[in-house]
Parts: structure tokens; sequence; C-alpha cells
């Protein structure tokens, strides 16, 4: 059994002005020990779809429809309290900004004590170990010393992995990393995603890691899905996708990003256009409108999700459907 | 030096924070110094804390420099603007103008865009107001924006198109030097080419030389002739972009360039990776040797007590490390 | 491109386009408890302006035996404690109210909403001395202060207003500085001085419009505490000289005869309300219309 499968999830959000239907009708897997990369653009819903799955979705956003099934269970349907335990027990989550989701005002091995507390039944010496232990776990240098420090104290990279340690003390078995490494220096980034890969290996925590950075995506993920504007357009194993992207909006997003063999005096490939608003979504393929490859159909019905071949590279493309086959020169396919 | 448009020399600036009534001294500059020539881009990259946007604002005088020079190159003559005050300055000003990084905050949202644009003009007594009108035209379509555009509000553009009306902003004075203190980083990816293959048209029919801060090399490779890599206010490397990227000498460019993760996932777990330790020292104690010691894989003593000179290795790659 | 062609497109476009002044009045508009507010205040004015045709009575004519009667066919909101026609008395009293309201809460917030962007924008030395002056201020309350002031200037209406000014433009000050510290701070305003726009324009055009809500929301309910520090000030003999009427001084005596005549308090009070609603309702409007963040919903 996977360990986490998310069925037609559709995530509404009720203002005002109209209903944002910022996750409409997303469905993954992931499995033990995998980790599965949310990729998109701000707005893309991949946020959202991260905040559904540990129960923190509030007014005016409301789980329209879906299942969201973990080790078996329809987390949908729990009620809070019964929700409340799973997380941070069974699921944990890291933030962007480490300092925003740490108290300021009290010390940081006193809020993993705290945390210890609340959860399990440990007593005080014994949590103050394991805090200790985890801190050294996150390999941070001066794990006692840090014990007794303020947030403000520490720097944003120390921040991260204190984070990090707060979210796996509980081996979970599902950590879910919104944008961990994007508020971080480059070479710091390197520091926290090696250090996720080592203790996803170590603790056999699953990860869904969420993040606007093909680079993350390449460096981390075992499968990736690929989200525009509350879908996922194109998902699949890792290498798979970044090799055979399919959908023009993956291979778009690709060729934007200058690489370091990209020739100079080169053009980047961009999009043109704006990512759309989900109150009035396009119709059709929601992307047709910034697409250079537009069909007909692409305006007017939606394009159903298929398999290509006999791997799990799922695209919702009109441009592989059967009947448009003949449509496409596969030259063009890949982008040339 | 007939094409050189700016030649910073030696450029320090020091920052006094109190902070409960104690007073420190930040050191944001320690002697930073290159030239640019017209119609060149010139990348610096850093990590936060770097100095790099302090830089740029000392170059557009948003900051005043504590000491060194600023050497302007306009109108026929050779003007050292960091000696210059503020009344001074403000006729130079059109030469050097600015992009920001958030272009949510850098536009007010209470002006319109044409009104944002024809300020600017004002300020600098420039043309009548037909003229004027004139110009903002045409640099709102040289920015890809049209002119319905002209009478709405910040808020009512997206994250691209503002950073468009930026452009605009700076463009509309025809500076020489255009700095832009990470103008991609706040915009989505499919986004952010778009912006780059603007600045690049422009400088392509300006001719501006862009002064182009980032922490995202990728990005400066990709616009730079030549860059400088900067760390906790000095430059420790700077070399034509090529050749800093063939042959990076400083252990920090090394780690820097190695932080770059490809968006390739075979190539990116199978190339060799230079992890750094530590985090980004402290801008308030610069120490008395080499600033990079204490992260430094290559480390020897003389690291710790003497601060390395900068070398020109070869035809225009200096680099500041003794064992480079 | 035909270099005049261009010029005159966006002439063209001008004159389709709205102005700014009329565009605030159009999203004004649109708000209707504001324009509600508008009338109001409007109507109060025409009052006041010709208070003299409106009057059913003399107010100043004491009429004992009809003293203390409520609402009634002839007094339509009754007669207070001389017997003076309480409609006619509040008609005149909102010549004095509206006036030291108006006038106290106009100067001190543009003085105080002018010293607080000086002080704010300048910096170091400048914004401590004016903010070291605008503390010892509030550490008095400020009607002692103003009351010490018409003390010495002597009784009278325009020493009211004096004195209601000279303590009330503190607060504006204190607010509006706020504003400008974090408002300077603001990219914007980095991006307006490297593209050289002059120091009064940034500070007027530029920091001053985005610091308005405060202000705003300050002055609305400025005005009424003038209307009531002016009733204070008047009991204690050092306003308008009785027998002349004010609202404030009106709702004052109304207050001895609270158990017998409430009337004569609450009549008053409804006036006060009803302006200081009508202003609120005005300010909220105002404010709205001006940021153009808001002008879609």
């Amino acid at each position: 059994m996977a360990l986490l499968e998310v069925k037609n999830l559709r995530v509404y959000f009720h203002t005002r002005e109209g209903t944002v239907k910022a996750v409409d009708d997303v469905s993954f897997t992931l499995e033990k020990n995998e980790t599965l990369c949310l990729v998109g653009e701000s707005g893309c819903g991949k946020s959202v779809t991260a905040l559904s799955i540990i129960g923190l979705i509030s007014n005016p956003g409301k789980i329209e429809s879906g299942q969201i099934l973990f080790e078996g269970v329809d987390l949908v349907k729990l009620k809070k309290s019964e929700l409340r335990k799973f997380r941070g027990t069974e699921i944990s989550m890291i933030f962007q900004e480490p300092m925003t989701s740490l108290n300021p005002s009290l010390k940081v091995g006193f809020q993993i004590v705290e945390l210890l507390l609340e959860h399990f039944n440990v007593s005080k010496t014994e949590a103050k170990n394991l805090a200790v232990e985890f801190l050294k776990k996150v390999k941070i240098p001066d794990a006692v010393g840090t014990y007794d420090k303020y947030p403000h104290q520490l720097s944003g990279g120390m921040r991260q992995r204190v984070m990090i340690a707060m979210a796996l003390i509980s081996k979970p078995s599902l950590l879910i990393a919104d944008e961990p490494t994007t508020a971080l220096d480059v070479t710091i980034q390197l520091q926290i995603l090696e250090l996720i890969r080592d203790l996803k290996n170590s603790l056999g925590t699953s990860v869904i890691l969420i993040t606007h950075d093909m680079g993350v995506v390449a460096n981390l993920a075992d499968k990736v899905a690929v989200m525009y504007a509350g879908k996922i357009v194109e998902s699949g194993e890792v290498f798979e996708v970044f090799e055979n992207p399919l959908h023009p909006y993956t291979v778009g997003l690709l060729g934007s990003i200058p690489k370091l063999d990209t020739p100079k005096n080169s053009r980047l490939i961009s999009i043109p256009g704006n990512v759309p608003r989900l109150i009035n979504p396009p119709k059709g393929c929601r992307f047709h409108e910034r697409c250079s490859r537009k069909l007909e159909i692409c305006e007017i019905a939606e394009p159903p999700e298929m398999t290509i071949g006999n791997s799990n590279h799922r695209i919702a493309c009109w441009l592989y459907s059967d009947e448009f086959q003949g449509a496409v020169d596969t030259d063009e396919r890949y982008g040339s | 030096m007939k094409d050189t448009v700016l030649e910073v020399k030696d450029i320090k600036k020091e920052f006094v924070v109190s902070r409960f009534g104690r007073k420190k001294k930040i050191y944001a500059l320690n002697g930073v110094s290159f030239d640019l020539k017209k119609g060149e881009v010139l990348g610096i990259v850093g990590e936060s804390g770097c100095g790099k946007t302090t830089l740029g604002r000392v170059i557009s005088k948003i900051y005043e420099p504590t000491s060194g020079e600023c050497i302007l190159n306009v109108e026929g003559k050779e003007i050292d603007i960091a000696k210059l005050d503020e009344k001074k300055f403000r006729s130079y000003r059109k030469y050097i103008q600015m992009i920001f990084q958030d272009p949510f905050a850098s536009l007010n949202p209470r002006l319109t865009i044409y009104t944002t644009l024809y300020d600017v003009l004002k300020a600098h007594g420039i043309g009548n107001k037909d003229y004027r009108n004139e110009l903002i035209e045409k640099t709102i379509k040289e920015v890809g924006l049209e002119n319905y555009h002209l009478f709405r509000y910040p808020h009512e553009f997206s994250g691209g198109q503002r950073q468009r009306i930026s452009i605009a902003r700076a463009l509309i004075l025809n500076p020489d030097i255009i700095i832009a203190d990470e103008p991609v980083s706040a915009l989505d990816v499919s986004i952010q080419s778009q912006i780059i293959n603007l600045m690049l048209d422009i400088r392509e029919k300006f001719g501006v030389s862009y002064i182009f801060i980032s922490h995202d090399i990728s990005v400066v490779r990709y616009i730079s002739d030549k860059v400088m890599v900067m760390y906790l206010g000095f430059a420790v490397e700077k070399a034509p972009v090529d050749v800093l990227f063939d042959r990076p000498l400083h252990p920090y460019t090394k780690a820097l360039l190695s932080a770059i993760l490809t968006p390739d996932p075979k190539k990116e777990r199978t190339r060799k990776k230079m992890i750094l330790q530590g985090d980004v020292p402290d801008p308030s104690k610069i120490p008395m040797g080499c600033v990079f010691a204490d992260r430094c894989p290559i480390k020897k003593d003389i690291c710790e007590k003497v601060k390395p000179e900068e070398r020109e290795i070869e035809k225009d790659h200096f680099v500041s490390c003794h064992f480079a | 491109m035909n270099e005049s062609d261009g010029g005159i497109e966006l002439q063209l476009f001008f004159t389709k386009k709205k102005t700014n002044f009329s565009d605030v009045w159009y999203r004004f508009r649109r708000n209707k408890l504001a324009v509600i507010g508008l009338i109001v205040i409007t109507l109060f004015i025409l009052v006041a302006i010709f208070a003299n045709y409106l009057m059913p009575y003399d107010p100043y004519k004491i009429d004992i035996r009809n003293r203390l009667k409520g609402p009634s066919k002839e007094h339509w909101l009754g007669t207070d404690d001389l017997g003076r026609d309480v409609l006619s008395r509040l008609i005149l009293g909102t010549r004095v109210s509206l006036r030291v309201g108006l006038i106290v809460v106009g100067i001190s917030a543009t003085v105080g909403t002018i010293i607080g962007l000086l002080s704010g924008y300048a910096g170091g030395w400048v914004d401590n001395l004016v903010m070291r002056i605008v503390d010892i201020l509030l550490a008095f309350p400020g009607i002692l202060l103003a009351l010490a002031i018409v003390a010495i200037l002597g009784p009278g209406i325009d020493h009211v207003i004096l004195a209601l000014t000279l303590t009330g433009w503190v607060g504006y000050a204190r607010v509006v500085r706020g504003e400008v510290l974090t408002i300077k701070e603001e990219e914007y305003i980095t991006a307006a001085k490297s593209s050289g726009i002059k120091k009064s324009v940034i500070l007027f055009k530029y920091i001053l419009p985005n610091a308005l809500s405060p202000i705003i929301v300050l002055a609305t309910f400025g005005i009424a505490g003038a209307i009531i520090a002016e009733s204070s000030l008047s009991f204690l003999g050092l306003g308008v000289k009785p027998p002349e009427p004010s609202w404030g001084s009106l709702l004052n005596v109304g207050r001895r005869y609270i158990m017998v005549a409430p009337y004569l308090s609450i009549f008053p009070g409804i006036f006060i309300m009803v302006v200081v609603m009508a202003l609120n309702f005005i300010g909220d409007g105002l404010r709205d219309a001006l940021d153009p963040r808001l002008r879609n919903k």
C-alpha cells in the first residue's frame, strides 16, 4: 500500500470576489521512503495541496471533494481532534521562513522539549537529551550551545536545521517541506538539501518537497509533479520527466532557466503572458493562452490525463491524446 | 580609458548601527574596485551580507561612501561622483539608474504609471509636456507595454509587468549605466526569462552598461560579460565570465559554482559537489586575515594572519587568495 | 515613429481619461454612506449659516413659566431651565460648535502633519527634539493645558480655538512621524530618490498620500473631541459666554436636569453624534477613494 494517496482533491477558496479553485482535481501517490517534488510557479496550488494534507486549510478555504488516504485512513473525513494526532507525529511540515515558525521569545531547546512533552510520554530529562541528540543529527556544530539560544541568535540556515530537527524528532512517516531553501543563501541551500537527503535515508521518511526551483527537483526528487493553475499537468519519475518533458509548460519552464551550458547570446525560451487568475480560470486547458502549440480543442475542453508508454509518466495535454496524435510532429515534440 | 563609463576605486562603506544604545560598526564594503565599459554587463554575485546591494546603492549615491573614488565618464569628462554632494550630483543622476528587486515594493502604489514616469522627467527638467508625453509613450513601448497601461496603478499589473515598468522608469532618462539589484529574483521562473531577454534587448539597442547584482549565478553567467565575486565586503575574484566559470581560482568561487543546482537530475546527482561548512560571517567583525578563512577547505596558518593581496593571475583575472 | 504623432495620441488619451480629481470623486460617490455623511455635514453647515432664519424662537428669550417643558407642538425639542427653546438654541449652537471643531482640526491636522512629516523624514537630532516636545505636551492632559492657556489669555471662543489647536497638533505629529518612518524605508521611496525626484516632491507626493489613512481617522475623531472640549471649557466659564449657546454647553446644562428633563442632554448628544458619524463616514469614504488599490472593490 502506498503511504499517501491523494485522489481527485479539490480545494476551493470562497472569497467575496468569487471562488478561487486553488487545487482542482489533483491526484498523486507517494510510496514509503520516496521523495515527491511538487513544482510550479506562484499560485499554482502546490502549497495549498500540502496544507490540505496536513489539515491546515482554514477559512475561506475548504476541501470540496476528494480523498487523502494516509496509510489507508482518509484524512479528509477525520475530525479536527483526530487529525491533530497525525500532525507533528505522523506528518510533519517545515516552512520557507523558519523565523516565522519559531516562537521568538522562547529558547530553541525549550521549544523542542515542549513539543516532545506534548506528543510523547517522556520525562523532562529524556526530552532534553533527545532534543540535543536531534540538534546533533541535523549537524548543528554546537548542539548543546544552540539548545540555550533564542531563534534570532541563529542564522537562517541554523534556524532551518532547528525546524528540521523539530519536524523529524517524532520520526514521522511523512515530511512536507514547503520551499525549505528558498530563503537561504546558495551555499547554505546545498547544505540543507544534503541534510534532508541524509535524514530521509537514515530515518526512512517519505518527503513531499514543494519548490519553484527545477534545480532543487533535480537534486532531490524521486518523482516530480508539475503543477499549473491548480492542476497537475505532468508527473512521473524525475529522470523520465526531465529527459523527456512533454507538456509545453514543462518544456517552457525547463527552457527558461539559464543553465551553465546555455550558450551565451542565445535567447532564453520564455513563456509569454502571465499566470492566470484562478477565479475565472481559462476554459479548456488552463495553459492554452500561453501555449505555443495550442490546438483548437485546447480552448474548448479540458485535456484528459493520460499515461505515456508503460511508465508512470502521466500528462494532461491534448497534443498526446490518440485522437490528435496525428497533429504532433515527433521532432517538434521534444522541443528541438 | 576611452570607453570606460565607470571606474570604482577602493570604495569603502561603514554603517553605524545602534542597538539598545550600544553602537556597532558594520563593515559593508572594505575596498572594492572595478571598471565598467560602455555596453558591458558586470555581474556581481555573492550571498546575503556580502555587500553587493550596498555597492549598488553607493554607486547610485543612495548611500554616501565612507571613502574611495567612483569616477563617472560622461559628457566627455571624468567626475568623481563619490565626492559630490547631493546637490551637485543631481545633474549626474540621470546617467546612473536603478532597477530594484521587488517590483511590488518599488512602485508607489498611489501613482499611475504615467505619473511615475512623468515625475522622473519633470525632476530632471527634461523637455516640455508634449515632449515628455512622447518620451513616455516611446519608452513604455520599448519595454513591451501599451499606452493604455499608462493610466493604471501598480496593483493592476503582474510582477513581470511591474518589473517592465521599473525598467521603463530607469530607461526613460537614457542612462549610461543601469544598476539592477536582483531584478528577477522575485519573479516566477517563466517570467524571469522574459525580463532577462528584455534587458539584453535594451543593451543591444541603447548601449547601456549594466551592473547586474544577483545571488543566482546561472542568471549572472548568462547575462554578464564579466563577473565579480564578493564575500564580506571584499571582491575575492574578478574575471571575464567564461574565464571565471572555466577556471575559478578562489575557493569561495569554486564553492559558489558548486552550489548551483543543475536542472538535470542525472548531471546534478553525479557531479562533484563542494559543500561549504559554516555560515556567512558577521559583517561587524572583519577577520584579520583572509575573510574566507574560517570556511575555507584549503586554509593554512597564513590565511588567518595575513590578508591576501589581489593578484592578476592572467589577463583581467584577479583573485585575492594566498593559494590560488 | 513620427515624433509628433506620439504626443498627440497621448493627448487624445488624456481627454478621454478622467483626471485624478474626478477619479477620486467618482470612487467617493460610489460609497453610499460617505455620500450620506457629506449631505449631513453640508446640511449642518447650511444650518449654521442660515441659523437666523431657521430658529423658530428667539434663543435668548427667557420664559420662566414654560421652563423644563418636554417636546411639544410649540417647542419641538422642549424648553430648558429658563424656558428657552432648545431647538433654537441648538441651531444657533451649531455655529460655535462646527466652527470650533472644523477650525481646530483643520489647523492642528495640517500643522501636526507637516511637523510629523518633516521630523520623521529629517531624522537625527531634529526628530529627537521635536519628539521630546511632543512627549512633554502629551504628558499633560490636553484639556488641562488648554485650560491654562485660556486662563492666561482670557475667555472667548477664539482663545478656545487657539488653546485646543496648540494642544491638538501633537497627536497628528506623532502618528504621521511614525508612518513616515515606515514609509521612507519602502523601496518605492528609495526608487524615487534614485531617479532623482526632489525631496519636497517625495515628501508631499510620495510619502504624504501613503500616510493619509491614520490622519483621516484621527481627524474625524478629533472634530468630536474638539466639540466636547469646547463644552468643557465653556462649562468652566472659559469658552462661549452664557447665554450664548454651543452644543457642548447645552449638553452640560442638560446634565444638571438629567433626572427630570433627560431630553435636555439627549438632543445635543444626538446632534454631536450625528455630526461625528457623518464625519466618520466621510473619512472612511475619503480614505478608500484616495487609495487606488481599493478602486475595484
